[in-house]
């Protein structure tokens, strides 16, 4: 279900392409690891994180999925640090991520699991930036389904 | 050895087959409960009794709650509860603590009694499964004339 959850928010994003920035790659990358080379263009890796299952009757359990949406990207460097421009540009392509993920899940279940809660927190990982010159932000979506084995 | 709630079985069946039940799991039901098994006190207190007030047994009741959780599309199960809601269709339950079918290594055993669905309140939270807080009263009922009452049924061990 980890799998097909991440697929779907793989499908949801691809599909909604436009409203993201030209050349957005979206991916399901269980280990997001990648090259400063390979994020010309922003890079989103979408990663199931975690499962938990709770009973929910004597015959189901209330299951708790966690996606993280991760999008990457290098950044161009002004005095050592990100250029505001790109910063603004990462946090818009943030939010448009979250937009996507919210307005999917008023319309319906999301791989057949409905959307409980995302944050993201920092928004953008200023670490990574400063010593390798890419943006990096985590959207950690949890998803929710009662279901049985 | 302990019984655990979630391996306890609530069974239903129709009122017609009391003599003989073939009863039917209740597999979405969540947290059961009979808190309505009591009986009232009769103050019994006499000249004689010193300035104590004993108490004489009055009448038993018989109850039954638990949430159900709802699935989607059909169900046999919420559709016979749903009836009874409805239709005043009175049914039978049983409150087991353990399979119908019973288990090997000990007796399966607990109430069975004629009931009627008289509270079926629907409740939709924002991020939890929709469930239906059941109650169901012990009904009085009569078949073939003879007037059911509530019964410890006990199936042996497999």
């Amino acid at each position: 279900m980890d799998i097909v959850l991440a697929d779907a928010v793989v499908s949801l994003l691809t599909a909604a392409g436009s409203q993201l920035p030209t050349g957005t790659i979206i991916e399901r990358r269980l280990l997001p690891i990648y090259r400063p080379a390979d994020l010309v263009a922003p890079r989103v890796a979408v990663a199931p994180r975690m499962q938990s299952r709770t009973l929910a009757s004597r015959a189901s359990t209330k299951r708790e999925h966690v996606v993280q949406i991760a999008p990457h990207k290098t950044a161009v460097m002004v005095d050592g640090q990100p250029s505001e421009t790109d910063l603004a540009a990462f946090v818009a392509l943030m939010q448009a991520i979250g937009d996507v993920i919210e307005r999917a899940s008023m319309a319906g279940t999301i791989g057949g699991a409905t959307l409980v809660s995302m944050s993201t927190e920092p928004l953008y990982d200023i670490e990574a930036a400063k010593s390798m010159n890419v943006l990096r932000g985590v959207w950690t979506v949890t998803f929710s389904r009662i279901a049985k084995a | 050895m302990t019984v655990i709630g979630k391996d306890c079985v609530l069974g239903y069946d129709a009122i017609a087959n009391w003599a003989s039940p073939s009863l039917a799991a209740v597999p979405n039901a969540v947290d059961v409960s009979q808190p309505g098994i009591s009986k009232t006190a009769i103050d019994l207190p006499s000249r004689g009794t010193g300035g104590w007030n004993p108490k004489g047994a009055g009448l038993k009741s018989m109850d039954l709650s638990f949430g159900y959780l709802c699935d989607a599309g059909d169900d046999a199960v919420l559709n016979a509860l749903r009836g009874s809601y409805i239709n005043d269709t009175v049914m039978q339950f049983a409150v087991l603590d353990g399979p119908i079918a019973g288990i090997a290594g000990r007796v399966v055993q607990g109430f069975r009694f004629p009931g009627i669905v008289m509270e079926f309140p629907i409740d939709e939270q924002l991020e939890d499964g929709r469930r239906i807080e059941i109650k169901v009263e012990f009904a009085r009922h009569k078949l073939a004339g003879v007037l059911l009452l509530p019964v410890w049924m006990v199936l042996t061990a497999l």
